[in-house]
């Protein structure tokens, strides 16, 4: 965790002061582990002090008054009733500690919050077994402690209840308490983790897996520029565990965060390396026509490519969903925002850490195709049923040529090729390898990272005679993160923080959706494929020969280049009042990218059956030339920050605030105008808390952006929340059961400025000169003019989108915070959402300009239930979260429908509307009924096997009025996971479930269910779910109307209950597998833990889909076929030396 | 130091709180210098203006095909597919549902586009251009520093060809709403309809002062800007249609109770003949001053091709020029024939027209319903314009294809055009012998050209006068310079009507007159017309030495014309906004 962090409080109570006596090296990694994070406060708290000649245990007693520090130490090897004198003026810790301890044999180790007295000696000692009468038998107790992914824990301290009779276990976890009566309680407890007692029936040793407490009270959560205690949070916040993020092999971040985050949904559109990242939104849309990506944030600073951030580098994961949260964003906040904090370096030893893995990648599905037999059958079958519309029937294929395709006699004019083995292979690899170490001394704190990760297509490398390229996508990346923390004084602090991720991505030229699209639909008898390294072509039906478009389109190479430097300046003004610092940032980013692109169009053949029954082939083209091209973009951006941080205690009284000023400035050669894009703003907030129990937050973001115009172009946006700690009150009852309750509310307003729309609208109506008129005489004077014309209209009077959010939830825990369950329920309305005018009549000729008029309601709940239970050794766990955010347009300007369920007011964003299938025509009976609604698609020419439209409006039409809404939006409204594991020993096991409902699909080509337009191939499906009489009369599962041939079957194809279909899924996102071996010989190899793992990703799926499609696949207008989502079965290991 | 840093924290908060913080965070997010143009830009000087005007002609003038739904791009056929003139080949063209009927509100042209097309796709453009013809007219006059007359000659321009639109509004839905400045956010831009005498009286006030600011004859650098010719010419086609059947009449062809004033004039004065009459008349006088002639001097079997072969002919009052020369591939895309070089479709023409074509005689040629064997022959007999208008069996297309095939079983090279020509006849009307796969042509489109303002004045007079002397006249001019004879003397009013009609048909062909006329006239519901069968005739080579083809009749297609269609439809999102009265039978 960061520097900037300015909340850091611990609870003192619970520490026991023990005497420590070796080093804390690992104590200190693992802390950081979760989300505590301490190794800053040091350098944030000054004290003040004139203390003469106290007792050492005095001047304890005043450090821990007026910081937050907890002093551990053992009375046997510490004099606490020494007298001495100590002076200091905001001086930090050290110089007390130093004058404390100046001529003893005593030292001290500071971490975080604790400090721990030391000596020389290197007994462990038991403490205080003065105090300790024995009238029970006592036994020695010994054992290990660990945490769940068995990794020794040193420094746990061991205590029996009710004494402060204890030990620390030893570096390897181990630990050995003598004297200890009979039908003790031991209580074991460390920093971050939960605190475990086992009562003693007999045994003589007990070994302990401890759990992260990861939603403990103790915990800290990263906020907007900043971090809170999660006790005292008002805000509705979402963290994920870094062990989360590590666990699945994924190239982008997006993906690692699918069904982890209540709050946040996921859809992973495409599969192809390099380009797989899923698009993410909190809390569902909140608007219509701006963008709804939320706002992205890495250490503090607004990330453009936060998804190829290598995950080892990653502290933690937040997302902030309401306004308390979010306000401080201002304009930028309302889709909510996701905050990444990378590692830090912490005090002590270099640890290393070295993790590699590899794995196999391959289709989760795969549309089949029919065979040239069957698709040649069927298609003639086709036209048949097409014969009705067009008047006769002449099969395309004969007799001969299909008995030639069944035989498969004549692979040359005859052949079958199944395009998807041609280009496609089953399996493929991916690798990953990160070595990082972080450690640090009082003065230089570092971690520094490097990583590579390395993705292979799933296209088979395809060798001809002549291409001399490689087919095959390739997407490499290397990372590189070092951030480092200098105490300059000790006042004065200097983050400095590089990183940079170098991407090379190769592959075809030709865009992979084209390809897939292509490979799927080009027919099989299209060609053999390739013979004696001759790609061959038979028919020139549909658009060629995969082959010819896969390596004729040549060969790419993009290289991107991105790097992050920011330098952060800390400086405590303790002596202006305790608790204020101050800090300045400034950041730098880069990304250059460089395309080049090689191709030569390559041969192809034509066969030829000669008189002797030989085959010839002729080249189809002329001799290409060799074409390269190369070209590059360069985008930077600088960002600074200025601010003030307090935090202060005043007996019960907690205050907090912040105020800072920042902005930032985008170059991008592609922006409109090529000027630069900027922001400014300013940031505050103050936080009270009344003993833990009464908490209240106010939030303000105040910036402006370039989108408005002077006046305009600055906002307000303030939050406020309040927390309500019950169960800390007098009255709550103790109990065993409940153990924490917290309710919370927020109500604030955000903004988003991005609305759709060209930049600087504010601007007059702009003239364009675009097109031309000629005029003259043809052959002397005829020359072409130029043309102005009038272009975007401007609208001085446009301001941002303002979303005003409510937020009611609350924190449960129960039973010794083994279930915590925390609900949230929110309501967001946001208006002046950008809105084209609609109702403006056609004679005004222009589209008028763009106004603030559009108006949504976006609300929904959430639920997180988590589980932590043992059973003896075995620990295991259970995680669910639940997200539901449902939308409704409430204003848009939309011009009424004839008939009102046509209105998409009131509606959705983004609701499909289609004709209603009430079942199929079976019958010619049915079809000629005179009372059957006539159809004005395909001049009601219906025939059985056709669907049965209802006729909504009983015009006895069917027509573009009988459109309804028809499912959801293409984003589902329902997302959830549910993951457990647990461990016994070394082995350790999760499983990840997610799904989403309430989301429709329609799938990339509107024709896939049907095959044959223009020569197309067929999915291999298509003659098992279409209606025939025949199945009709055997009462079949029947899915697709009869087949067709040709595009004069639009009937069954309009947007209707078959071609949006219910994209829900559940699938079996994740699920590991993990040893951590722990013995003498790692540790004489000096390595101090080593983990070896398994884990397999989308491995299951269920779905109501037709096979080969993707519930999460979808193709807007236009497209193609998606590159295929993909599954990965993956193995690793984990060194920490 | 501490005081200091008090303060300045103290400021910053006081200043974040005050009302005026806005100013304090300076002018960092003002955007930065760079290329923009404002209506002020254009109007500060005549060569930006300039450019506006020229925008009026890009967006104004109608295109090279007049119903495409973009200014340029060639997705459409021409209006003569929709008449008896001919059919589109390709299926997706929008023609067939035309003819098929389906023409509505909602009427949905691709399965794609299953929402709101509108009937007219230049519907929106049209408009468009009426606003910058507006915006013209309100900003011109703040134009510094031009040179004497700039301003009125722009002027002019605009008003021109803001009637133009509104004429061509007029004769597809009759009345429409009167739009005269460009209308913004805070404007009522829900303007009700004007009535058919509104719109007509509109339009011929923006014609006389067009007439009086613009000038007889531009440079010839100029040449395609609108001239007093131009104006005239519009105002006595404008005259010609108001006075037609369709309007001027008290039985409209349907009933829109309560607002018959906006399909029409609502009663019938025989005098707006006379000044249809007097209009056409002031264009054939006003012709010699703008170096305006009938081509009489290319010889009778070439006259006629030459008017629409050679660009800037001094025929032409006024012609399109937004197309550039192409080359075959572009230029024959899909105007012309799948099959020749990358042509989409074609307009194949239907027999029931070239029976339209008198023998040389002046009298019908005869066709017998059974067929014959004499097709080269009947060719032959033909009007001149036959042969300059149509391509037929043998007949010359350019040097790639100096004899088309037309008939049954024939091979290549010719053989794609057969594929789809239902008619035995393709149209070869505006498009250039020259024009081949390497050489481009320019393609020459009417606006405006002389011999319409004589037919014009023959039509008129005769509904006005019957077939007096200048009628006849008005003809012979027209049909002499083609080599046919005069009309038989002694026509009654009736048989005069009927033949200039015919007249009307062959000399105009292909050139978006027929359609218009047939719904002027209110004839699209007679046979063979816009309602029942088209005919074509399948061709059949002789045995050899035999250099003659046998032809056989046949019905390739059959037409339904719903009464509605006399005037077009709003589109429903129009209809939706609730301002305008639907026009009748939609």
């Amino acid at each position: 965790m960061k520097k900037k962090l300015t909340l850091l409080c611990f609870r003192k109570e619970s520490i026991i002061k023990i005497l420590l006596r070796m080093k804390l090296l690992t104590f200190f990694m693992l802390i950081g582990i979760t989300l505590v994070s301490a190794k800053s406060y040091s350098h944030l708290t000054t004290l003040t002090f004139n203390l003469d000649n106290l007792t050492v245990c005095q001047v304890f007693k005043e450090i821990e008054k007026n910081s937050d520090y907890i002093l551990i130490y053992n009375e046997k090897t510490l004099d606490i009733n020494r007298k001495v004198t100590v002076r200091a003026k905001n001086d930090n810790i050290e110089t007390i500690l130093d004058q404390v301890f100046a001529g003893t044999k005593n030292s001290y180790e500071i971490s975080g919050q604790q400090i721990v007295i030391t000596v020389s000696d290197i007994e462990p000692v038991i403490i205080d077994t003065k105090t300790y009468t024995t009238e029970l038998q006592q036994v020695t107790v010994s054992g290990t402690v660990t945490d769940q992914q068995m990794t020794p824990l040193a420094g746990v301290t061991v205590l029996v209840k009710g004494t402060n009779v204890g030990i620390l276990t030893d570096a390897t976890g181990k630990y050995s308490l003598a004297n200890v009566p009979q039908n003790a309680t031991l209580v074991f407890s460390f920093i971050g983790m939960q605190t475990q007692e086992i009562l003693l029936t007999g045994q003589t040793r007990i070994d302990v897996v401890l759990k992260e407490a990861t939603l403990g009270l103790e915990e800290v959560v990263v906020v907007g520029y900043g971090v809170q205690k999660k006790a005292t949070v008002t805000g509705a916040i979402a963290a994920v565990e870094t062990r989360s993020l590590v666990q699945s092999p994924q190239a982008n971040i997006s993906n690692s965060l699918v069904g982890r985050m209540t709050g946040l949904i996921a859809v992973q559109r495409e599969g192809q390396p390099g380009g797989d990242q899923a698009t993410i939104r909190i809390r569902g849309a909140g608007t219509f026509s701006g963008s709804t990506d939320p706002l992205i944030m890495v250490d503090g600073i607004e990330s453009l490519n936060y998804n190829n951030i290598d995950p080892n580098e990653i502290e933690n994961i937040t997302i902030l969903k309401d306004a308390s949260a979010t306000a401080v964003y201002g304009v930028r906040g309302a889709n909510g925002v996701l905050l990444i904090t990378t590692k830090r370096g912490t005090k002590g030893n270099p640890v290393f850490s070295a993790t590699s893995s590899t794995a196999i990648t391959a289709f989760n599905d795969l549309r089949k195709n029919l065979s040239s037999y069957e698709w040649a059958k069927n298609f003639n079958e086709g036209l048949r049923y097409n014969s009705y519309i067009t008047g006769s029937y002449t099969p395309k294929f004969t007799d001969e040529d299909i008995e030639h395709y069944r035989t498969g006699d004549d692979p040359i004019f005859h052949p079958s090729t199944d395009w998807a083995s041609v280009l496609l292979r089953s399996y493929s690899s991916q690798s990953q390898v990160n070595l990082n170490v972080r450690g640090g001394s009082d003065l230089i704190k570092y971690f520094i990272s490097g990583g590579y990760f390395n993705q292979i297509g799933l296209f088979n490398t395809v060798k001809t005679n002549e291409s001399g390229f490689d087919s095959q996508m390739k997407f490499k990346r290397y990372n590189f993160r070092s951030n480092f923390d200098f105490n300059v004084t000790k006042r004065f602090s200097i983050n400095l923080d590089m990183s940079s991720q170098i991407e090379v991505r190769t592959g075809p030229q030709v865009s992979t959706s084209y390809l897939m699209d292509h490979l799927f639909l080009t027919p099989p008898n299209n060609s053999p494929g390739i013979v004696d390294g001759k790609i061959i072509n038979v028919y020139d039906v549909f658009s060629g020969n995969p082959l010819e478009l896969m390596l004729g389109g040549g060969f790419s190479n993009q290289s991107s280049n991105y790097l992050t430097s920011s330098v952060r300046f800390n400086y405590s003004l303790d002596d202006i009042t305790k608790g204020l610092t101050a800090h300045g940032t400034i950041s730098y980013w880069n990304k250059a990218i460089n395309n080049k692109s090689y191709s030569k169009d390559v041969q192809t053949y034509k066969p030829f059956l000669l008189a002797d029954n030989s085959i010839q082939y002729a080249p189809q083209k002329a001799e290409a030339p060799f074409i390269y091209s190369e070209s590059g973009v360069i985008n930077r951006k600088t960002y600074i920050e200025f601010g003030f941080n307090y935090a202060r205690q005043f007996g019960s009284h907690s205050i907090t605030g912040l105020i800072l000023y920042n902005q930032s400035k985008l170059y991008d050669p592609s922006l409109d105008y090529v000027v630069p894009n900027g922001y400014q703003g300013i940031v505050g907030r103050a936080t009270y808390d009344y003993d833990g129990r009464y908490l209240a937050e106010f939030n303000l973001g105040y910036n402006g952006t370039e989108n408005f115009a002077p006046g305009k172009r600055f906002g307000f946006f303030p939050a406020y929340s309040l927390g309500w700690v019950v169960s800390k009150e007098p009255f709550f009852p103790k109990n065993n059961i409940v153990g924490f309750v917290k309710i919370r509310g927020s109500y604030g307003e955000v903004g988003n400025d991005k609305i759709g729309g060209n930049r600087f609208l504010y601007r007059p109506g702009s003239y364009s000169y675009t097109g031309s008129y000629a005029f003259g005489e043809v052959g002397s004077t005829y020359q072409d003019y130029r043309a102005s014309e009038e272009g975007l209209q401007g609208n001085p009077n446009l301001t941002w989108e303002r979303a005003k959010k409510m937020n009611i939830g609350a924190d449960v825990y129960f039973w010794k915070d083994k279930i915590k369950v925390i609900v949230d329920y929110f309501v967001e309305r946001r208006d002046n959402i950008l809105t084209t005018p609609q109702t403006t009549t056609h004679l005004v000729g222009i589209v008028l300009p763009a106004q603030n008029w559009g108006k949504m309601k976006n609300s929904g709940y959430e639920v997180e239930v988590n589980f932590t239970n043992n059973i003896g050794k075995f620990t295991y766990w259970i995680k669910s979260n639940f997200t539901y955010a449902h939308n409704v347009v409430i204003f848009q300007d939309e011009v009424k429908h004839s008939f009102s369920y046509q209105d998409r007011t009131g509606k959705t964003s983004g609701q499909p509307f289609g004709l209603s299938i009430e079942g199929f025509y079976n019958t010619w009976e049915e079809v000629i009924d005179a009372y059957r609604p006539r159809s004005s698609l395909q001049n009601n020419y219906i025939m059985p096997g056709d669907f049965r439209y209802k006729d909504i409006n009983g015009d006895g039409r069917i027509d573009s009025y009988d459109q309804v809404p028809l499912g959801y939006p293409s984003f589902p409204e329902i997302s959830y996971g549910v993951s457990f594991g647990g461990s016994y020993k070394g082995f350790d096991f999760s499983v990840l479930f997610q799904g989403a409902t309430n989301v429709s699909i329609t799938p990339y080509i509107g024709y896939t269910f049907r095959g044959y337009d223009n020569d197309q191939s067929c999915a291999a499906y298509v003659p098992e779910l279409c209606w025939t009489p025949e199945r009709y009369a055997s009462g079949e599962e029947i899915r697709l109307p009869h087949l067709s041939a040709q595009m004069v079957q639009n009937y069954d194809f309009q947007s209707n209950n078959m071609t949006i279909m219910d994209g829900t899924y559940l699938r079996l996102k994740n699920a590991e597998i993990g040893f951590t071996f722990s013995n003498t010989f790692l540790k004489k190899m000096s390595i101090s833990s080593c983990r070896a793992y398994a884990n397999c990703n989308n491995l299951l799926t269920w779905s109501d889909m037709l096979p080969g499609l993707d519930p999460e696949q979808i193709t807007t207008m236009g497209d193609y076929a998606p590159y295929p989502n993909t599954r990965t079965l993956n193995l690793g290991f984990n060194i920490k030396f | 130091m501490k005081n200091l840093i008090v303060v300045i924290i103290i400021g910053f908060v006081f200043s974040i709180l005050s009302s005026s913080c806005e100013k304090m965070m300076g002018n960092f997010l003002d955007k930065a210098p760079g290329v923009d143009v404002t209506a002020d830009t254009i109007f500060s000087s005549q060569i930006n203006a300039e450019t506006f005007v020229t925008e009026m002609y890009y967006k104004g003038m109608y295109s090279d095909l007049p119903m495409d739904d973009n200014l340029d791009s060639w997705k459409d056929c021409q209006t003569a597919c929709c008449d008896d003139e001919a059919e589109e080949v390709a299926s997706w063209f929008w023609s067939h549902d035309y003819n098929n009927g389906l023409i509505g509100p909602t009427y949905y042209r691709y399965f794609s586009d299953f929402h709101n097309i509108n009937v007219d796709p230049r519907w929106t453009q049209r408009w468009t251009a009426i606003r910058n013809e507006n915006i013209l007219l309100e900003r011109i006059d703040v134009v510094p520093e031009t040179t004497p007359g700039y301003i009125d000659k722009a002027k002019g321009q605009a008003r021109f060809l803001r009637a133009l639109s509104y004429f061509e509004m007029l004769k597809r839905y009759g009345g429409v709403p009167i739009v005269r400045k460009p209308l913004g956010t805070t404007d009522n831009f829900k303007i009700p309809r004007s009535t058919f005498k509104e719109t007509v009286d509109f339009i011929l006030g923006d014609c006389d002062t067009a007439a009086l600011l613009l000038p007889d004859k531009w440079p010839p650098a100029y040449r395609g800007k609108a001239t007093k010719g131009a104006a005239l010419t519009l105002k006595a086609r404008t005259l010609l249609y108001a006075a037609s059947p369709l309007f001027n009449t008290n039985d409209p062809y349907m009933n829109l109770p309560g607002h018959n004033d906006l399909i029409g004039y609502g009663n019938f004065e025989i005098s707006r003949w006379q000044l249809a009459a007097d209009a056409a008349k002031e264009v054939i006088d006003w012709a010699p001053s703008g170096g305006v002639f009938l081509i009489t001097n290319q010889g009778v079997t070439n006259n006629y091709r030459y008017v629409w072969e050679i660009p800037d002919n001094a025929e032409i009052i006024l012609g399109s020029k937004m197309q550039g020369p192409s080359t075959a591939d572009n230029c024959l895309a899909f105007i012309a024939i799948s099959g020749f070089y990358s042509g989409w479709g074609g307009t194949t023409v239907t027999q029931n027209f070239v029976q339209k074509y008198e023998k040389l005689d002046g009298t019908p040629q005869t066709w017998d319903p059974l067929g014959g064997n004499n097709l080269n022959q009947k060719y032959s007999e033909l009007d001149p314009r036959f042969e300059q208008t149509i391509a037929y069996n043998g007949s010359y297309w350019n040097v790639d294809f100096p004899s088309l095939k037309l008939w049954e079983g024939a091979v290549a090279p010719s053989t794609p055009p057969l594929l789809g020509c239902y008619g035995g006849y393709w149209s070869h009307k505006f498009l250039p012998r020259s024009c081949t796969q390497t050489v481009a042509a320019y393609r020459t489109w009417f606006i405006f050209r002389l011999a319409e303002a004589y037919l014009n004045y023959a039509e008129a007079l005769n509904e006005a006068q019957g077939p007096v002397p200048e009628a006849y006249n008005a003809v012979h001019i027209i049909r002499s310079r083609s080599g046919m004879p005069d009309f038989p003397a002694g026509l009654t009013k009736e048989q005069f009507r009927e033949k200039l009609r015919n007249e009307r048909s062959i000399e105009l062909a292909f050139e978006d007159h027929r359609l218009y006329d047939i719904m002027r006239w209110r004839i699209a519901e007679n046979e063979g017309v816009m309602q029942g069968n088209m005919w074509g005739i399948k061709i059949y080579k002789q045995a050899d030495p035999s250099t003659e083809f046998s032809w056989v009749p046949y019905v390739f297609e059959t037409r339904n014309f719903n009464r509605r269609f006399y005037l077009l439809p709003f589109g429903q999102i129009e209809i939706d906004k609730r301002y305008l009265i639907q026009n009748p039978g939609y």
